[in-house]
């Protein structure tokens, strides 16, 4: 802005300068040719002659006299202006420099206005762009005219109703392809206890027709597995029920340093091919938590990183830390990671690595939504082939007063 | 800024400083030094048809703010049909002459004669010593000849197309209308710009001593 600025003012001096210049090339001549000196001369001579005339010819003396007081008047306001030419001209120079100048600074005005016009809407396209490549697609609306940058605005506009488009277009899709394995997940978690009640309902009717001595222990097994898938399932819609009618935390004032311990002693050997390890603070951490759910978080993060391990033997490692008024738990494990396709997704309900019958995917939806009612959340901070970290945030408490013994 | 200064002093040339008089009842009285009549450029003047000015600004100290300043003043003009000097004085106090002189000796006799009275003094000047100060400027054309001048200017175009003999020349009527805007635009431009000026401007200081009937020039 400034460097146009500058160039306009430049221009601007340049233009007056040669205006200046073919003005007094053209002025200055005709001003001496109407105030010729020469021609006053010769008034004055003719005013000398007629006054001599007159003696001549006394008859004519009146006539004589006249002419010469008109010739007289006429040479009067001829001196008087030439004796004001310098002011004259100054004066013409001065309206005249003074009437371009102001016309051009009328220019430079607008040219600065439009100018500064233009730089606003640029920088209106450059937040509208910030917006876009931030995948916010709320875009300010630029003023309608039809200029370069008009024209890019509206096609920028158009790009952001496109690209929101085929977002939500690709959300959908996603979502529905969450829903079909979800949906496959169900159907196998419901078919194959029911494949097994019918297996064992048709021996059971065997057995009856056959009604042999030893159908009391064939029913009694029978029994027994039937009642094993019937509680399969009823595990199965549990979990649907538990996300379903996830309640509201009851909060009380805990050391989150003492839980923590408390956590690791008693889930040290809960599974077989991991262990815990805990760095805790020396000072207490008091948050506001309910204790079971704040649990059931631990146990699933720890759930999981025990089924990513598999096979191998690994560590589930707690650190507790307190930054910016939050107490900071990170919660990492040193198995193979989570696939990157999964990374963005992995808090969204029925998602999971597992095989199709082992788990719906439900456990981080479940943690985040504690973590949210916590006043506090869950992030994933990577996942790769040394392990997976994530940090769990709570909000300080007010003060200790209130913690449990 | 120095060349306008060089320039400035290659032209200036020293006036000497003319006497000043005090007559009785108490006039400040003062004749123009000949230096002033030996202007080359005020001699062309004196005969160029128009009435030469000159106009003398007399300032003494004075309780009353608008007694401190008086002026005098001399018109003269050269008629060429009678070929004389007419010459008029205007005095404080409003006194009025009028001469007709046959050329420029008679002129500076005749002024020499007639010593020009710039200031009236009063009570409050008398017996004591007093700075006064002589401002004599030299202006080509009479404030008439300017009115004159900016009329005839003004009614230029009016005089043209209303058919005035010397102005028409086979130009009666011929003027379209939409030249009247320019010409008035530059009408109006050349009339305000007729302005009297000075052309010759002396300053002179004295500080007179009052109570004596001649006055004294201190340096």
């Amino acid at each position: 802005m400034r460097t146009q600025l500058i160039g306009s003012g430049i221009m601007i001096l340049v233009c007056l300068f040669f205006f200046i210049l073919a003005q007094k090339s053209l002025s200055d001549p005709w001003i001496e040719l109407a105030l010729d000196r020469e021609v006053n001369n010769l008034l004055a001579e003719s005013m000398v002659l007629q006054r001599k005339l007159s003696e001549h010819e006394p008859e004519n003396k009146a006539e004589y006299r006249a002419l010469y007081e008109r010739t007289r008047d006429k040479l009067q306001h001829r001196e008087v202006l030439l004796t004001t030419r310098d002011a004259v001209r100054v004066r013409y120079y001065w309206i005249l420099v003074s009437t371009v100048a102001a016309s051009l600074l009328l220019i430079a005005g607008l040219q600065f206005l439009y100018l500064r016009r233009r730089n606003l809407r640029l920088q209106l396209l450059q937040r509208n762009l910030e917006k876009l490549a931030a995948g916010d697609f709320n875009l300010e609306t630029l003023p309608g005219e039809k200029d370069v940058v008009g024209r890019i605005g509206a096609m920028i506009q158009a790009s952001a109703e496109v690209m929101q488009t085929n977002r939500k277009r690709l959300r959908y899709l996603e979502n529905l392809e969450i829903w079909r394995d979800s949906a496959r997940r169900i159907a196998h978690e419901i078919r194959t206890p029911l494949t097994a009640i019918r297996l064992e309902l048709r021996q059971l009717v065997r057995a009856a027709l056959q009604n042999g001595e030893s159908s009391a222990q064939v029913l009694e097994d029978k029994q027994q597995s039937i009642l094993e898938e019937l509680a399969r399932l009823s595990e199965f819609t549990d979990a649907f029920s538990s996300f379903a009618k996830l309640q509201t935390p009851k909060r009380k004032p805990q050391d989150l340093t003492h839980f923590l311990e408390e956590f690791a002693a008693i889930y040290e050997s809960a599974w077989t091919n991991m262990g815990v390890a805990i760095s805790l603070p020396p000072e207490a951490v008091v948050v506001a938590v309910d204790r079971r759910m704040f649990r059931q978080v631990l146990v699933n993060l720890a759930n999981n990183s025990a089924k990513a391990l598999g096979a191998r033997d690994g560590v589930l490692e707690i650190v507790l830390d307190v930054r910016d008024g939050m107490a900071v738990i990170e919660v990492g494990d040193d198995g193979p990671g989570m696939p990157e396709e999964m990374r963005e997704i992995v808090f969204e309900p029925y998602v999971t690595g597992n095989p199709v019958g082992e788990g719906m995917g439900l456990g981080l939806a479940i943690s985040r939504k504690i973590m949210l009612d916590h006043d506090g959340d869950i992030e994933l901070i990577s996942s790769h082939v040394g392990g997976t970290c994530f940090h769990l945030y709570l909000p300080l408490a007010d003060d200790s007063a209130g913690l449990p013994d | 800024m120095l060349l306008p200064f060089l320039f400035w002093c290659a032209l200036w040339r020293p006036v000497a400083k003319p006497a000043l008089a005090v007559s009785v009842p108490g006039v400040v009285n003062m004749v123009l030094p000949d230096a002033v009549w030996e202007d080359e450029d005020l001699r062309r003047r004196l005969f160029s048809g128009l009435t030469t000015t000159i106009e003398i600004e007399t300032e003494l100290p004075h309780h009353d703010v608008q007694a401190r300043t008086a002026y005098a003043l001399i018109e003269i003009r050269y008629d060429v049909w009678e070929e004389q000097l007419l010459v008029r004085t205007f005095e404080p106090g409003g006194t009025l002459s009028q001469v007709t002189l046959k050329d420029v000796p008679a002129l500076r006799t005749w002024l020499r004669d007639h010593p020009l009275r710039l200031y009236l003094l009063d009570e409050q000047h008398f017996h004591q010593t007093v700075p006064v100060k002589v401002q004599c400027r030299i202006i080509p054309f009479s404030k008439l000849e300017q009115d004159q001048t900016r009329s005839w200017f003004a009614n230029l175009g009016e005089a043209q197309s209303g058919g005035d003999v010397t102005a028409s020349r086979g130009r009666r009527g011929s003027g379209p209308e939409t030249d009247r805007g320019g010409n008035d635009f530059f009408r109006v431009l050349m009339t305000t710009s007729i302005e009297r000026r000075s052309v010759i401007t002396y300053r002179w200081r004295w500080s007179l001593v009052i109570g004596d009937p001649r006055a004294e020039d201190k340096p």
